[in-house]
């Protein structure tokens, strides 16, 4: 614990000195010089979050002919055999880039369990805080970048803060919404980025490192966590760096391809994100918990995810970015295969489907099966640390190292129960 | 005239204390409220934690102590006007005084009224249940007003016959409202809140390491579920089923004792027969887990960590289980006494220590047996609320600005409040978002002119105030301590060095720069 505690800090100082080396003399060309560095190109994740639980019966799994089918179609994809929704036609063109496991089985039915369980891959174990799978990835890569490593557009993300990996590791949350209403958030704008004036902005950074270097402040864990989250705002509001969520810079035909909503919107952030360096996008969809009308509900979120997704891939791909790039879509859990008195589906973790596309994952396969009502696994049940140690491995990381936790207890990368999926690899 | 009277009451204090303190330590529950005061928890406190009261050294100074404890009773820095009087004050008993004076004042109800309120009611924190905050908030600030006993209020809440609560009227409703009125759902808050244990996990399963099974969840539960009458129109004990299960559960206590069931049993005196439990157990979970979270509020981190897992074998032994026993046993025999509580922990020596302090014994593992020693104070974060209060205070304008088009309109401060959120004051995080907004944020900008600054509107107007003066002015309303040397010359260099820029524009730039530094935004 107090070796983390001491390389924390180290590092913490670095970067504050840094800081404080651009911030007293000029503003912005210093920071220009920063964001140049990152040159080479690493690996990234994108999650694509379909928050509160889709019916992947009605997407990758579906189960036509049956009680529980609903009245959607199965369509023929690129790949002989592989069969999704009709309302995932553009995705369907692209189905060699992506696999589905059908055979997904987790044990959590209530939304914010599920959503831990799902984005850290463990259950809560007394005082241990868990990171998110984004904050131990981008722990892991740990890219010098001006730009947050850890990005979540969209609503809120299920596992704030950065867990024992500290807050240098937490999710930069764009187009949130206040936590009591407020703004809305299909506008995907990074509130208050930039500075009222330029002229001002350096009088005020200048007499800031003046003061700052002479505080008798003592460090302290809060105090560490101020100056980092002070010095990385400065750094994000050099214009360079905040130029990557202004979506203004697109082309109007590419941000039409993406879909005109925050999601589609938020696919697009999440390629230029990629593209410069950041290690973990997470893109959130809400409204996937149909409790009742769920046919309409669901056929609607998936043209918005179909269109965006689909854009991404090809997006990516063409960019050459596709093979650095490993792309999850799932959400919490999946749907009762029985469908209620609303039309609606309830929670249902025990068998369900998602969807991994990119870097390290080899496409156009189907994983597992369930039974014909859809209600069980008929083969290769896979669990959550499953499918976390195929992403690690997915981007070129050991799922068996260890983080030291908060406990001074050494925590893997995933639960050492978790096999990876090798047919994906 | 005053200090006289609390020297005085010191003094007598004295006799009963060391006479209390040793039936503490024996047996605890004999000692009567009478003779309980304050100064038997300071005492009790800096003997567990042996702080050496002669050594000066380890104590903030006047400045950094009237900060902290203003931040602590009233949930804001100290204006300009208390720190002038603060620092001017040579009087011996000048800490007692100031403990007094915010101890009687409005807003320090209003800040442990949320306090309590965030401990019992967390939901409300959430967008969902966001609108039972007030009228809880309102309930408990008039409770407490009136010094009600700790113990009191709880039953208060558990006993409120919440389905007939007539509308408007100033009641612990939200307590049922943020928790869907449903059994389980209030067990898990209950218990959590009210004993400091987490029976949550074991709703759905029986789970290796928990003391408590799924089967005491769901007996838990049926406390708060209504009685059944049966076919003599009698009213018995209600059922409630586990889920996916045949299992039928009656109520019974988490210690197996037995029940006596009352004459007449409605969902009111069902829960009684919960919270008369609550009190008589021997475990004193009840007056633990309010101690161990009011000790949270004032040194950062509690007594026992987490503070709702207070049933753990782990934490039944050792220097911190002793001293939360002593603090509760003592909590219990002054009647439940909350002013008594805090006035007692923040008059005690290891409640002045400084923040700097460079013992390295403070970092050792706090699980580690052995004793438990406080060398240095907990550098804690502000709260949403403190750091809004904090930003009027500084700018000398009131702390609530409310929107006039209504009731549903969110204040300006529960807005801002909600955006600075933070779930613990010693692990306190501050995110990229909310830096850019102290920063670039049109809120803190408009308290960097004169417009919309009355401190800054009244200095630029002071003609009787050299530059100087005004520097060192802006450094107590927003640090409340006045500029160092080496400060106020880097201060004024640094505005020599942009000759164009208006005095007005720079004692706001220095505003800016106070208001965004650690200092501020920190209780040190």
């Amino acid at each position: 614990m107090s070796n983390k505690q001491l390389t924390r800090r180290a590092a913490l100082q670095n970067m504050a000195l840094g800081v404080s080396a651009w911030s007293t003399s000029s503003w912005l060309p210093n920071l220009a010089k920063a964001a140049a560095k990152t040159g080479s190109k690493p690996k990234s994740v994108i999650l694509i979050w379909l928050n509160g639980g889709p019916a992947t019966i009605d997407l990758w799994d579906l189960k036509p002919g049956n009680n529980n089918g609903g009245p959607f179609q199965e369509i023929e994809t690129q790949v002989p055999g592989m069969k999704i929704s009709e309302h995932l036609p553009s995705l369907a063109k692209q189905a060699s880039d992506f696999s589905i496991i059908r055979s997904m089985s987790t044990r959590e039915g209530d939304h914010s369990r599920a959503r831990f369980v799902t984005m850290t891959g463990y259950t809560p174990q007394g005082a241990i805080k868990f990171p998110a799978l984004g904050s131990l990835v981008a722990n892991e890569f740990n890219i010098e970048n001006d730009i947050p490593s850890y990005v979540h557009i969209g609503g809120r993300p299920a596992v704030g803060g950065g867990g024992f990996l500290g807050p240098q590791f937490a999710p930069f949350v764009v187009g949130d919404r206040s936590r009591r209403g407020g703004a809305d958030s299909s506008d995907l704008k990074v509130a208050d980025l930039a500075p009222g004036s330029e002229e001002q902005q350096i009088e005020r950074l200048q007499l800031q490192a003046k003061l700052k270097s002479l505080s008798t402040m003592p460090a302290s864990l809060v105090t560490d966590t101020l100056d980092s989250s002070r010095d990385r705002a400065l750094r994000l509001m050099n214009p360079k760096a905040a130029s990557v969520f202004d979506l203004e810079q697109e082309e109007s035909a590419v941000r039409e391809a993406y879909g005109t909503g925050s999601f589609g919107q938020g696919c697009l952030m999440a390629r230029r994100l990629v593209e410069r360096g950041v290690s973990f996008v997470e893109v959130s969809l809400n409204g996937w918990d149909t409790h009742s009308d769920n046919f309409a509900r669901v056929k609607e979120l998936s043209q918005q995810l179909d269109r965006g997704c689909a854009s991404l891939l090809s997006d990516l791909r063409q960019r050459g970015l596709l093979k650095d790039t490993l792309i999850v879509c799932q959400g919490e859990f999946g749907r009762t295969p029985r469908i209620n008195g609303q039309s609606g589906r309830d929670h249902w973790p025990a068998s369900w489907a998602m969807m991994l596309a990119g870097a390290g994952i080899r496409g156009g396969q189907v994983i597992g099966r369930t039974s014909k009502d859809g209600t069980k696994i008929e083969s290769k049940p896979t669990r959550t640390a499953d499918l976390m140690a195929t992403v690690f491995r997915g981007v070129g990381l050991d799922p068996r190292k260890q983080n030291m936790s908060n406990v001074g207890r050494p925590i893997r990368l995933a639960d050492p129960d978790g096999n990876a999926i090798e047919e994906l690899l | 005239m005053v200090h006289q009277n609390i020297q005085t009451r010191l003094k007598l204090r004295l006799l009963p204390v060391w006479l209390c303190l040793f039936i503490v330590a024996s047996a605890a529950n004999t000692c009567h409220a009478a003779d309980i005061s304050p100064l038997t928890i300071s005492r009790l406190i800096d003997q567990s934690l042996e702080i050496d009261a002669a050594d000066h050294s380890q104590f903030a100074s006047d400045a950094e102590f009237l900060r902290r404890v203003t931040l602590d009773l009233a949930g804001r820095i100290p204006t300009i006007v208390e720190v002038h009087d603060y620092l001017s004050n040579t009087s011996e008993s000048r800490r007692f005084e100031a403990i007094d004076r915010l101890m009687q004042s409005g807003v320090h109800y209003r800040n442990m009224a949320t306090f309590w309120r965030r401990a019992w009611v967390p939901q409300a924190d959430t967008p969902e249940f966001d609108s039972v905050t007030e009228d809880f908030e309102r309930w408990l600030v008039h409770r407490l007003q009136k010094g009600t006993r700790y113990d009191e209020l709880v039953v208060e809440i558990l006993t409120l016959d919440h389905a007939n609560n007539a509308p408007a009227s100033t009641t612990p409703i939200g307590f049922y409202n943020a928790n869907l009125s449903r059994p389980e759902n209030l067990a898990a808050s209950a218990t959590r809140a009210f004993l400091g244990i987490n029976l949550d996990c074991a709703q759905c399963h029986d789970h290796p390491f928990s003391r408590w099974t799924r089967e005491q969840f769901w007996q838990t539960a049926a406390f708060f579920a209504d009685p059944q009458t049966d076919e003599n129109s009698e009213s018995q004990p209600p059922k409630v089923r586990v889920p996916d299960t045949k299992m039928e559960l009656e109520p019974a206590l988490l210690t197996n004792a037995k029940i006596n069931w009352p004459q007449k049993l409605n969902s009111v005196s069902l829960r009684l027969i919960l919270v008369d439990w609550m009190k008589a157990n021997e475990e004193q979970l009840l007056a633990k887990n309010a101690v161990n979270r009011l000790w949270a509020h004032y040194f950062g981190e509690a007594i026992i960590e987490p503070v709702d897992d207070l049933s753990r074998d782990e934490v039944q032994t050792g220097a911190r289980a002793r001293l939360l026993n002593d603090l509760s046993a003592a909590f219990i025999a002054s009647g439940y006494d909350l002013n008594l509580m805090t006035e007692g922990i923040v008059s005690s020596n290891a409640y002045r220590l400084s923040s700097s302090n460079t013992d390295k014994s403070s970092e050792a593992d706090s699980d580690a047996p052995g004793p438990f020693r406080i060398t240095r104070a907990t550098v804690r974060g502000l709260a949403g609320e403190q750091l809004f209060d904090s930003l009027q205070t500084a700018a000398n304008l009131p702390s609530e600005r409310r929107d006039v088009e209504g009731r549903s309109d969110r204040s300006q401060r529960s807005e801002f409040a909600s955006r600075f959120y933070i779930e613990n004051s010693f692990s306190a995080e501050r995110s990229i978002s909310q830096s850019l907004t102290l920063m670039n944020g049109s809120f803190v900008n408009e308290l960097t002119t004169k417009q919309g600054n009355l401190m800054l509107a009244s200095i630029l107007s002071s003609p009787f105030m050299n530059f100087d003066e005004q520097i060192d002015t802006v450094f107590i309303a927003v640090l409340g301590r006045h500029a160092q040397k080496t400060e106020l010359k880097a201060v004024k260099h640094s505005f020599e060095s942009h000759a164009d820029t208006t005095r007005e524009s720079r004692l706001g730039n220095l505003f800016w720069v106070l208001v965004n530094s650690t200092e501020f935004n920190t209780n040190h």
